[in-house]
């Protein structure tokens, strides 16, 4: 590699052209086959009256759009993809304005606070999914849980208050765990970002007596941009199509047909109930209504370096 | 408050009022955010220090403190064996992660080509489906091939690339101004020089995001195992065998608190060898001239 930097040549054009193939061609490869398969096996499915007969081998009827026709005409589909949308809408504002935050007031602290902070989100970080679920609903026990031992303690009526069996306030632990296991991941990617802000930049701007706000507004938004962009795609992804948190919750204590998101209810309908085809249809519509509610921030991704 | 703007580094030293009143703020702020953070391990570990007997009663401070529950959850399952799956695939999938999807966000980022955009929108839709969903056909597939049983299937693919990997690369490549990348090209670099030379060196904090990212992911994988490696319990690595733990010994709080410590260990040595790219940011000397 050296070399090539202190000889200097001209590549030929070819290699050039053949190159950004080259390097996609491994990555592609795998898309294609591990995303590209699994579609096409899922919009056949979505087809047919595929039930547990057909696991077991038997042929499958092809019903066209009946699933599609059956999942929105059904009352249930319509709240709980509601549901699953109000939900992800919290929990993303929480998380991506927690995560900025915290990478913001990261950048001027001193070394050994950095470290402190950043241990403590990487603890939170690395936690099991599940396990972090256990923790919070153990926190939150009716009857032995440390929160309402606290609450209690400084006055409130919370003894024996069940935080899951009203949907509401089940919603509210749901936030609280899954905002405390993704904040740390936004706040290390945006600070990651922020130290790749070329200070040079910023000392001009303060030279030319720009004050902080704005600073962030005008020289390190712009350059932090993408990478905002691509952490706010991905908390819509995650927080629709949450799964094992609810799930989980859903054991300890809440009433799963009040508080189904989108993915459990998948899970509910095509796995545990054995409808294959409709779970399918779910799963297709699910995908169009993502793409459609990030649409813009797919077009932001795509556009920005054309700009 | 201007007059400490208008001359940066010495000014930054003056305490004004603003400046002690914003510290405080900032500082107090914090240390809330990270006791909201820490509490719930804290608790953690406190109960991972308690007898069997106290850890179901509602105390919150072990008395005595006891290393009880260390010593019979390395008797009562075979943690290190866990550990060593767990080690394989979280250190393999990161590694080939890295070799693979480092060049694909490349040539998404910098290099213009016909069908970037769209190879680009195929890989964000590839994150869009429920993995719940593609389960089934791709369980089929790697039954076909003769991997199931094994944690094969959930390492081998990084190989090749991962698309949540090279989406979130290419947006940090893309915040590297242009000119230095150009720079470069004009002094005769290759595309390969410039990747290793330029854009590399300068997405560090991006790449150890990313590479911390997939490394807690497979660490923390449970529904990956579930599927491919429950039947086989030589395979099973350390979170898809704490929850299986948890599942039969559910009165043993203790117990699953002192493995759910062990798991974290290893997260925070990784940690230490990371914390300097992420704490001391990079430095852009070694770009210029």
């Amino acid at each position: 590699m050296t070399i090539a930097l202190r000889r200097p040549r001209r590549p030929s054009r070819r290699r050039d052209e053949a190159l950004p193939f080259l390097l996609l061609i491994p990555a592609g490869a795998v898309i294609l086959a591990l995303t590209g398969w699994p579609l096409v096996q899922l919009l056949i499915m979505s087809l047919q009256e595929f039930g547990r007969a057909q696991i077991f081998g038997a042929p499958p009827d092809w019903v066209w759009f009946e699933n599609y026709a059956a999942v929105l005409s059904d009352e249930t589909f319509w709240i709980v993809l509601g549901r699953s949308i109000l939900f992800a809408l919290v929990n993303v504002v929480t998380t991506m304005s927690l995560g900025i935050l915290i990478a913001l007031l990261m950048t001027r602290l001193g070394r050994v606070l950095k470290l402190l902070v950043s241990a403590g989100l990487l603890l939170a970080w690395a936690m099991p999914p599940i396990t972090a679920t256990v923790v919070w609903g153990w926190l939150f026990d009716t009857r032995r849980g440390v929160i309402n031992y606290l609450l209690t303690g400084a006055g409130l009526d919370f003894d024996n208050h069940s935080w899951l069996i009203q949907p509401l306030s089940f919603f509210f632990v749901a936030t609280v765990i899954i905002t405390w296991q993704s904040v740390p991941f936004v706040a290390f990617t945006v600070y990651a970002g922020l130290t790749q802000v070329p200070t040079e930049v910023l000392e001009a701007a303060q030279l030319d007596g720009s004050s902080a706000l704005q600073r962030f507004r005008f020289v390190t938004f712009p350059y932090l941009r993408p990478v905002l962009l691509v952490l706010l795609l991905l908390q819509i992804i995650w927080d629709m199509r949450v799964f094992p948190q609810i799930k989980a919750l859903q054991t300890i204590g809440g009433i799963a047909s009040e508080t189904n998101t989108i993915g459990p209810y998948i899970y509910s309908v095509s796995i545990a109930g054995g409808e294959l085809g409709l779970g399918g249809a779910i799963a297709v519509i699910l995908v169009i209504v993502m793409m459609a509610l990030s649409a813009y921030y797919i077009r932001s991704t795509v556009r920005q370096d054309e700009a | 408050m201007s007059a400490a703007v208008l001359t940066p580094r010495a000014g930054s030293r003056r305490r004004t009022p603003g400046r002690i009143v914003a510290w405080v703020a900032e500082h107090t702020l914090l240390t809330v955010l990270l006791m909201l953070f820490a509490a719930p391990i804290v608790f953690v570990a406190l109960t991972s220090f308690m007898t069997g007997d106290q850890a179901l009663t509602s105390a919150l401070w072990p008395d005595p403190w006891s290393v009880e529950s260390y010593v019979e959850a390395f008797q009562r399952v075979p943690l290190l064996r866990w550990f060593a799956n767990s080690a394989l695939y979280a250190v393999l999938a990161t590694l080939f992660m890295l070799a693979s999807s480092i060049p694909a966000a490349y040539a998404l980022s910098r290099v213009r080509f016909r069908g970037a955009n769209a190879i680009f929108v195929a890989i964000v839709v590839a994150m869009l489906l429920p993995p719940q969903i593609t389960a089934v056909p791709l369980y089929i597939m790697w039954v076909k091939a003769g991997m199931a049983g094994t944690l094969l299937p959930l390492i081998l693919p990084n190989l090749l690339g991962d698309a949540f990997s090279i989406f979130l690369l290419r947006q940090f490549f893309l915040t590297i101004p242009r000119e230095y990348s150009d720079a470069a090209r004009v002094d005769g670099a290759s595309e390969w020089g410039i990747l290793w030379r330029v854009v590399i060196p300068m997405a560090r904090p991006g790449i150890a995001a990313a590479a911390l990212f997939l490394f807690f992911n497979s660490w923390n994988d449970y529904y990956g195992p579930l599927l491919y490696a429950s039947e086989n319990q030589d395979w099973w690595p350390v979170a898809y065998g704490l929850a299986t733990f948890r599942g039969s010994h559910s009165t043993n709080w203790n117990l699953t608190m002192a493995i759910t410590m062990l798991v974290m260990v290893p997260v925070v040595l990784i940690f230490f060898f990371a914390q300097r790219v992420f704490v001391e940011g990079i430095t852009l000397t070694g770009v210029k001239g």
